[in-house]
């Protein structure tokens, strides 16, 4: 591998960037070509490494490209679908009342159960108690934005199972529980950002006319939660994930690409609590949250694409100063550098290729030609700034712009089908992330990275 | 009727009390889509601390407000008044719920004012095949789409303005208002 990322041209990047930069750009410069057209557009930029790759390296791309489905893609997407499908079948049912500090619990909820059930499926259970709770107010976009900021990305940095980035890490070699390590640097973001909004929308309760601040439901519904034996599958998916980071029984070999049984049976068992959730889920409970195999799909197609083109990338900057990335390697140099350009690029392109193409360029930088996982294990005894800048980079600044993590697109769509009006994409930026995320983001710099 | 445009210096509360003494049909600036004001006027009036404050009123309520002003001893002053005499402004909007495109639509087509014209384009959109959760390819099954000019004299024109300015997925542009000056003949007629 350490060979091929030193034969390798910079240009074979070129579907990697072309798939990356269509998830960003389709979806606001062509949205219905993209939706309806996206597996096309995704099979493309596939087939543009795939066939010169593979007629070029033959047996050596054959090999890469098998070892990057069944031991990333496959476990990636078992993971994403079976969260997805557990979270669709919870929902809250009940009456509450969108004032400052009810908002506040939903949003401090929300960012805690994020890495549980990581952020796509926190966002999915909690966007509409939030957005019936506010209903009746007047200014509701900014305590969606919020949402944003902290459920469907700041919360989940805890655990593996939180956000996409982490849980890649985990499969190449971070250990379940090193992302506890992140809590304080979570703890201090997501404390200031929910500070930030209760200063915010107390200012804005004050501005909702009085009949909105007495309002209160007419028929109050208790507080409830449908679907609750979906926790218990919930349990199992940790279960599942921790025992195979902790557990080595041994190996088996497909077509010379060496997979882990614990993984195997972990992947297997996800399956079972998958179809154990969807079939034991009352539909009328997925219907209510919206819930369909649409997003696994998206999900299935776009990563088959995102991980096929990332091969070249990180066999590159796996080679460090001897790849044809070299630059890159040199020109991020220290965890402040590292948090930002991880979290610059997590800011408009997935963050989950971003954060696996920063750990490997730190890999690449400090411990070039090492194995990975082993490179993995001394990052983190010897330089674990840099796998928190790195993690916390992606994982925080997908909040930065629409396009930084799945769930951002999801929460914004269903707000807006419910009649919450959001800010356009720059209207994001610039009143939203600019005022409040900015200059966070530089405080933790400066409080953990220097 | 004639209606007039004044700006007034001051204390917000001073002000609202002032009106509250008389209730009239007075329509605030800020209720208003006006033009783009400025970063600091927006923190100022985000916060309630605005300095200065544009109001709309009819002749007669003109008359005695410009007498209360004269004759208030607090520190509200009149800064200058113009009379309106019409106004346009364009707006585009784009809605993916069907009961706020409903008040959009009614806004724009039920109860106009007297003397107002409005809207050029108007349609709705249906893709079953966008319904659902998307991470990725986000479109909405549903899509309101209007926009157009709406013209005329106040306190048509205004009302018009306050209306969609109160609206969500409505984005209008600021209000262009034809002004004249008033003399200040003009001024003591009017607060005679």
């Amino acid at each position: 591998m350490a060979d091929l990322g030193s034969q390798l041209p910079v240009w074979s990047a070129v579907p990697f960037a072309g798939i990356l930069l269509s998830i960003a750009l389709f979806p606001l410069l062509a949205p219905r070509f993209w939706h309806h057209h996206y597996p096309k557009i995704s099979l493309g930029w596939g087939l543009l490494l795939a066939i010169p790759f593979l007629t070029v390296y033959r047996r050596e791309a054959v090999y890469e490209i098998l070892h990057v489905a069944l031991a990333d893609y496959l476990p990636f997407l078992v993971l994403l679908g079976t969260l997805f499908t557990i979270g669709g079948g919870i929902y809250i049912r009940g009456s509450l009342r969108g004032t400052p500090w009810v908002n506040l619990a939903i949003l401090a909820v929300g960012t805690f159960l994020a890495s549980w059930i990581g952020t796509t499926g926190a966002a999915m259970v909690l966007i509409r108690p939030l957005l019936r709770a506010n209903a009746h107010r007047r200014y509701k976009t900014h305590t969606v934005v919020f949402f944003m900021f902290l459920v469907a990305n700041i919360g989940g940095s805890l655990t593996p199972l939180g956000d996409p980035p982490l849980f890649l890490g985990f499969l190449r070699g971070v250990p379940f529980f090193w992302t506890f390590s992140l809590a304080f640097e979570m703890i201090v973001v997501a404390g200031l950002v929910l500070a930030s909004y209760l200063a915010v929308d107390s200012v804005l309760w004050r501005r909702e006319e009085k009949t909105v601040r007495a309002w209160t439901p007419e028929n109050p519904e208790r507080l409830g939660i449908e679907g609750a034996h979906n926790l218990l599958f919930l349990a199992g998916v940790l279960a599942a994930v921790i025992v195979s980071g902790v557990w080595h029984p041994g190996e088996v070999t497909f077509f010379g690409v060496h997979l882990g049984i614990q993984n195997l049976v972990r992947d297997v068992v996800l399956i079972g609590l998958l179809l154990g959730s969807w079939l034991t889920t009352n539909r009328e409970t997925h219907t209510k949250n919206g819930y369909s195999w649409g997003p696994i799909q998206e999900v299935a197609i776009l990563f088959a694409a995102i991980f096929a083109t990332i091969i070249p990338v990180l066999a590159m900057l796996r080679a460090g100063e001897a790849g044809a990335m070299a630059g890159l390697i040199r020109s991020v140099q220290t965890p402040a550098q590292f948090f930002w350009a991880t979290g610059v690029l997590s800011s408009f392109l997935d963050n989950a290729p971003t954060y696996l193409t920063f750990l490997t360029t730190a890999l690449g930088r400090l411990y070039p030609g090492m194995p990975e996982r082993e490179a993995i294990q001394h990052l983190i005894a010897e330089h674990d700034h840099f796998l928190m800048a790195i993690s916390t980079g992606a994982v925080f600044m997908g909040a930065n712009t629409y396009l930084g993590n799945a769930p951002n697109f999801m929460v914004k769509s269903i707000a807006e089908e419910a009649g919450v009006e959001m800010p356009s994409f720059f209207g994001y930026i610039f009143r939203y992330v600019v005022p409040f995320l900015i200059p966070t983001f530089l405080l933790a710099t400066w409080i953990f990275f220097f | 009727m004639r209606w007039y445009e004044l700006m007034i210096e001051g204390d917000g509360e001073a002000l609202e009390a002032l009106l509250a003494a008389s209730p009239g049909d007075e329509i605030y600036g800020r209720d208003l889509r006006l033009a783009e004001s400025s970063f600091t006027d927006r923190v100022l009036e985000f916060l309630h601390a605005q300095s200065h404050h544009i109001l709309f009123v009819s002749a007669p309520r003109a008359g005695a407000l410009v007498r209360s002003l004269r004759e208030d001893d607090s520190d509200l002053n009149l800064e200058w008044i113009r009379e309106v005499v019409g106004g346009r402004f364009r707006f585009k909007a784009e809605a993916y719920n069907r009961d706020v495109a409903k008040a959009i639509r009614d806004a724009l087509t039920v109860n106009l004012p007297a003397g107002i014209s409005c809207l050029d384009f108007l349609k709705e959109e249906n893709d079953p095949e966008a319904r659902g959760i998307e991470l990725f390819t986000p479109v909405h099954d549903y899509v309101f789409k209007a926009s157009g000019t709406i013209e005329g004299v106040p306190p048509g024109i205004l009302e018009m303005s306050r209306r969609l300015t109160r609206l969500d997925f409505v984005q209008e542009e600021p209000l262009e208002l034809e002004t004249r000056e008033v003399s200040e003949d003009g001024l003591t007629f009017l607060a005679s």
